[in-house]
């Protein structure tokens, strides 16, 4: 009887432990995550979407500028439709909390659109960044804003 | 003791823990969509007091005219009511979880208001990221872009 109570309180200490223990900071985090947008801005700067497919979530989402929405294959096909002359990233920041971490930054970009229209952006992002069970992080969401609209 | 018993008690504990599981994740969604909906409300009664219970150490804004503002500043300007809103509604909105402490919000968000002196009347998309720290949530990051044409 003692076994089983104490396995049953062991059990409900650790489902009201486990919020806790994810909120804490993780260590590497920031850098893991500045990592990654390092290599997302290289696959900007080579005109290679490919190389982000798995940076992804299944479930990502993306806000642009203009205020539309697209999935992950939509952003996916719509990178590969842009072609970039120059880009770059600055003030990047990467906040972590537990296994979410928030990167902001500003995005600078010269070429044609996915439409092949000529652009000449300056945008600020905020991309929410998951560590998953695999222990891979992972973009869930990116938005972007105009910067002095 | 008699293996009925232990046998009643391990099920009843299990029950617990499932019920827990349920409701935790269950639970979730409409309770960030509630939560969306009281800082909007926060926002327009320039509730200080809500924003320093609800946003999380570290967070970040984006403004939809690509100004960022921190937790401090955010609270500052509620504090100094340098954001007046006239009318401000919600709409269109979902939220994603990603396991038990974590989800993401996207919605529309109407309104008409001064910032800083400045008059803005526009419709914006907002990306609005959640996370559960020992049971309560946070706003980690919100951030916003105008929607073309509005």
């Amino acid at each position: 009887m003692k076994r089983i109570s104490i396995w049953c309180l062991l059990a409900l200490l650790s489902l009201v432990s486990v919020p806790s223990a994810h909120a804490q900071k993780s260590k590497g985090a920031e850098q893991a995550v500045a990592e990654l947008e390092g290599q997302w801005l290289q696959s900007q700067k080579t005109n290679n979407p490919d190389s982000i497919v798995n940076l992804l979530a299944d479930k990502f989402v993306f806000t642009g500028a203009d205020g539309k929405v697209a999935n992950k294959t939509e952003t996916l096909a719509n990178a590969k439709a842009t072609k970039y002359d120059s880009v770059d990233y600055s003030d990047l920041k990467v906040v972590a909390f537990g296994n979410t971490a928030i990167a902001t930054g500003d995005f600078m970009a010269k070429g044609t659109d996915d439409a092949g229209k000529p652009m000449d952006l300056h945008e600020r992002f905020t991309d929410t960044w998951l560590k998953m069970p695999n222990k891979k992080w992972q973009c869930v969401a990116s938005h972007s804003s105009p910067v002095k609209m | 003791m008699n293996w009925k018993i232990k046998a009643t008690i391990t099920t009843l504990c299990g029950l617990l823990v499932a019920i827990t599981l349920v409701a935790q994740s269950g639970g979730d969604t409409s309770k960030v969509q509630k939560l969306e909906q009281e800082m909007r409300q926060a926002q327009k009664n320039n509730d200080a007091s809500w924003y320093q219970q609800h946003l999380a150490d570290g967070y970040v804004e984006g403004h939809s005219w690509g100004e960022w503002a921190t937790k401090d500043e955010a609270l500052k300007q509620m504090q100094n009511k340098a954001i007046k809103f006239t009318q401000g509604e919600i709409s269109d909105i979902t939220v994603s979880t990603f396991g038990s402490d974590v989800a993401v919000a996207h919605y529309k968000f109407t309104y008409d208001a001064t910032f800083n002196g400045t008059h803005r009347a526009r419709t914006v998309i907002c990306s609005d990221t959640w996370i559960n720290q020992s049971g309560a949530w946070k706003l980690a990051s919100d951030h916003c872009s105008h929607v073309e044409g509005t």
